[in-house]
Formats: C-alpha cells, sequence, structure tokens
C-alpha cells in the first residue's frame, strides 16, 4: 500500500449553488473550487500517532504525510490509552515511537488511580496523578505513561479545554 | 487558524459515472452534486469534544460548529478516556469542558477497576462500576470520572446498544450461597418478571429468544436485574467427567434488546458455575443489574446456554431470576 500524496496543500472553498447553477456559465474558477473541495474532504479528517508521554511532557502537534500540512493546536484533540500506571525508566524520550520501558518499582498497591490524567487539547500539556496505597498510607505521585494520537481537523476550531 | 463554515448543510448525491461519462451533457445538476459531494466529505467524519462526566450522566448529541448539522443518536459513537476513579467533587456540571475536581476521598484500595465502563451510544447513558477493598470487604460504588469524544459520521446508522451495567464482581470464596432472588434496583413498576427453579435444560436459543418485554409507543429507562445459579448435590460432587476432571456444570443467562428499525441487537452475559469436589469455592451464583433506556417498539429477550458433564446432568439444576423495572415515564 503506498501513501496517499499530494503536490499541493489543498484549500476549501464554500462554492456557492448559484455559481454553477443552470444558465451561468461554468468557469475554471468553478471546477478549480470543486477538485481543492474533494481534495479537502479526502485529508481534511485524520488519526495520527504522537508516541509515548508522560507527566509535565508537552504533546506537539503533528506534519501530515498526505501534503506536509502543519497542523495547529486548534485543529488537533488528543486521545490515549494508558500504557502504564508506573514512570518511565531512565532514558525515556517523550513522544517516543517505540514502547518504553517503565521504572522496575512503584511505591505500593494501586489507590486512586487515574486520579485525574489529561491532556490539554489547547496546550498539549499531559498531566498524570497518581496516587499508591503503602502501609496505611496515600503516597501521591505523577507516574504514568500514555500513548497518545492526535485526532486531526483542518480548518477547525476544535480544541476541548 | 480560522473554522470552516458553510452557509449550508450539504447533502450527498451517488452520482452515476455515466452522468458525466463522454457524449453526455454536463448539466447543472451534476456539478451541483459534485460540489455537494465534495463538501458532504468534508465535514461527514469528525471527533467532538463533548465535555467530562459521571455515572448516570447522559451524553447528548453535538451540533457540528462547520455548518449548524445536529447529529442523531445513530451517527454518533462515543469514546472516553478514564480520568479519575473517583465520584466528582461538589459542583460537578455533566458535560463541563474544563477537568473537574474529584472527591478527596476513596472508598479503599482500588479492586475492581474499571469494572465495566460504558457509554450506551443509543442513549448517551453513562455507566460506572467501580469497587474498592478494604479490611477483607469489597464496597462497590459507581465513582469515577470519564472524558468524553463523539465520533461523528453524517448518514450512519452505526450506533448499536452499548453495554449496560457491568455484572457484578464475583465474590471472594465463601460458603455456598442459597439461591438469590434477582437484585432489586430502583423503585419502578415491574413490568415483567422470570422466576424459574430446577431447570435442566436451556430456555430459548440466539436464533429463538425468549421475549420478557417489548416497549410500548414511547422511549422509556428501564432497570433489568437478573440472577442465576446453579448447584450439584453435594453426593454429585466427587464425580470424574470423561476428561478425568470433577463434572461441571455452566448456566449462561443472555439477555439484550433488540430497537425497532435496528438489526442490530445488543446483549449481555452472565454466568454462574458449579463444578469440583470443594463446595466453599466452586458454586457461584452471579447477579446483575443493567439500566438502560430503549426505544419504543425495543424487543428485550433471553435465552440460557445450559453445559453440563453428562455425567451428572441427571442431578443438576440451575435458578434463574429476571426482573425488569420500567422507571419512566
Amino acid at each position: 500500500m503506498a501513501q496517499l500524496t499530494l503536490a499541493a496543500i489543498p484549500g476549501f472553498f464554500d462554492l456557492a449553488d448559484s455559481a454553477i447553477a443552470a444558465g451561468q456559465p461554468l468557469t475554471d474558477d468553478s471546477m478549480l473550487k470543486i477538485s481543492h473541495n474533494a481534495k479537502f474532504g479526502a485529508v481534511r479528517s485524520k488519526l495520527i500517532f504522537m508516541g509515548f508521554y508522560a507527566n509535565g511532557n508537552t504533546v506537539s502537534t503533528p506534519i501530515d504525510p498526505d501534503d506536509g500540512y502543519a497542523y495547529s493546536r486548534a485543529e488537533c484533540q488528543f486521545v490515549w490509552m494508558i500504557y502504564s500506571n508506573r514512570a518511565p525508566a531512565p532514558g525515556f524520550v517523550p513522544g517516543q515511537a517505540s514502547s518504553p520501558g517503565q521504572s522496575s518499582s512503584q511505591p505500593g498497591s494501586l489507590y486512586n488511580f487515574p486520579g485525574g490524567w489529561d491532556i490539554n487539547d489547547a496546550t498539549g500539556v499531559v498531566t498524570l496523578r497518581t496516587t499508591y496505597w503503602q502501609n496505611g498510607t496515600e503516597v501521591v505521585n505523577n507516574d504514568g505513561i500514555l500513548k497518545v494520537y492526535a485526532v486531526c481537523l483542518r480548518l477547525s476550531l476544535s480544541s476541548a479545554n | 487558524m480560522s473554522q470552516l463554515t458553510l452557509t449550508a448543510i450539504p447533502g450527498f448525491f451517488d452520482l452515476a459515472d455515466s452522468a458525466i461519462a463522454a457524449g453526455q451533457v454536463l448539466t447543472d445538476s451534476t456539478m451541483l452534486a459534485m460540489s455537494h459531494n465534495g463538501k458532504f466529505a468534508t465535514v461527514r467524519g469528525k471527533l467532538i469534544f463533548m465535555g467530562f462526566y459521571a455515572n448516570g450522566n447522559t451524553v447528548p448529541t453535538p451540533i457540528d460548529p462547520d455548518d449548524g448539522y445536529a447529529y442523531a443518536r445513530t451517527e454518533c459513537q462515543f469514546m472516553c478516556m478514564i480520568y479519575s476513579n473517583r465520584a466528582p467533587a461538589p459542583g460537578f456540571v455533566p458535560g463541563q469542558a474544563l477537568p473537574p475536581a474529584q472527591s478527596s476521598s476513596q472508598a479503599g484500595p482500588l479492586y475492581n477497576f474499571p469494572g465495566g465502563w460504558a457509554i450506551n451510544d443509543v442513549t448517551g447513558l453513562v455507566t460506572l462500576w467501580t469497587t474498592y477493598y478494604s479490611n477483607g470487604t469489597e464496597t462497590v460504588n459507581n465513582d469515577g470520572i470519564i472524558k468524553v469524544y463523539a465520533i461523528c459520521s453524517r448518514m450512519s446508522l452505526t450506533t448499536r446498544p452499548g453495554p449496560s451495567a457491568p455484572p457484578r464482581p464475583t465474590p471472594a470464596p465463601s460458603a455456598p450461597t442459597p439461591p438469590e432472588p434477582a437484585p432489586s434496583g430502583p423503585a419502578g413498576t415491574t413490568v415483567a418478571a422470570v422466576s424459574l427453579s430446577a431447570q435442566t435444560a436451556s430456555l430459548g436459543s440466539v436464533t429463538s429468544p425468549v421475549t420478557l418485554f417489548t416497549v410500548g409507543d414511547s422511549s422509556a429507562e428501564f432497570t433489568l436485574s437478573c440472577a442465576i445459579d446453579c448447584f450439584i448435590p453435594v453426593d454429585e460432587r466427587d464425580i470424574l467427567n470423561s476428561q478425568g476432571n470433577y463434572a461441571s456444570a455452566l448456566v449462561t443467562l443472555v439477555y439484550g434488546w433488540t430497537y425497532a428499525g435496528n438489526p442490530q441487537p445488543g446483549s449481555n452475559t452472565i454466568y454462574a458455575e458449579a463444578d469440583d469436589t470443594n463446595p466453599p469455592a466452586s458454586q457461584v451464583p452471579a447477579s446483575h443489574i443493567s439500566a438502560f433506556e430503549a426505544a419504543a417498539g425495543t424487543i428485550i429477550w433471553y435465552y440460557t446456554i445450559w453445559a453440563v458433564d453428562s455425567e451428572i446432568a441427571a442431578e443438576t439444576t440451575y435458578d434463574l431470576n429476571i426482573t425488569l423495572t420500567q422507571l419512566s415515564p
């Protein structure tokens, strides 16, 4: 399977029906707009893998492999899966594509988990709060690793929070 | 970056290739269809943030910021991420966009978590089930907060009944329990009930389930409580089956609902089992409560699957209790 590739980033035009109504000359302008709208429809929405992240990391915005389009923050929403409750092992690089090693230990049994895990769609900042139960005491830290995807939608002001 | 804005909601036309074949007149209707199809493809599929929700909340359907299109339930499927195992702190507003504060405490260390968390795509109802384990006791409640997005696809009948309340967690091994009645749910009107004991065969089948209830002419909320239990007599517990293992029995209750106009049924399964020679650990009853909303014409049904080793089949039975309660309207 090949990668879809566009030579240029397509735009979108809200072409009025009246521009292509009966009795009107069909112009190259209208045809180009219809062509661009079809291309835009093909690339507008997308799921892009962003890698693995831990507390305090910032998820960047992606570049579209179809046409090199650079998404703005407002066009991205991040969805994630819990990879681990533990902190990453040494050597972890935020956004790394390969599954990271995790810390070899944790303070105790899981208690409040997740204790308010979120990615701020407006900033990309990852916030993880995790607590453990150790000898009758709750131990609070920021352990955790997420696997993150960006759900991208061009020409949108859709960011969540 | 700007927001894409359309002055009108585009439609979709399955334009035949023959309409734009060589030798054909290119008409305005063909051009309009192509134009609309391009716009429709642009706005059709989308992820829309819906906010934060807790158990019992209902996620509404979104309005598309591109063109004001109001999505139907059948065009939405919900995905969620676990924000917290705890209940929201006071002041929480279902659907709020900002990450909510969570309760300052919980019943104990996490035990069954998540215990079957789901959003019913048909109704938007959020069901969360969480348990804690402290001092040898499992505490069950509906704690939790989720962050929800709607995956929208216009002109789709993509939704199907999502899973409802999860099975009650299997308790730690204990002495054999007597047959239990269906767990009680919220107050309401009992519209259907099944109470059968000493069953020795399956009831209904996947192709011919037993109709429990058919919803009337308007949608309503229901609670379905069910309990199953199966019994191997004490004097049958030392019998081996043909594989050399202790003979066992398993009864599975499959219940579900088929929505009018939607050929895709939804279902849940619970099961109870009994086996081997160790009575305290071997006889496991199961109970379950579901809460769901059902549209007019929905058929709520069940059937059982009875699997018992032939060596003990003559003496082994199961009990079944189901109560369907209508909460509204």
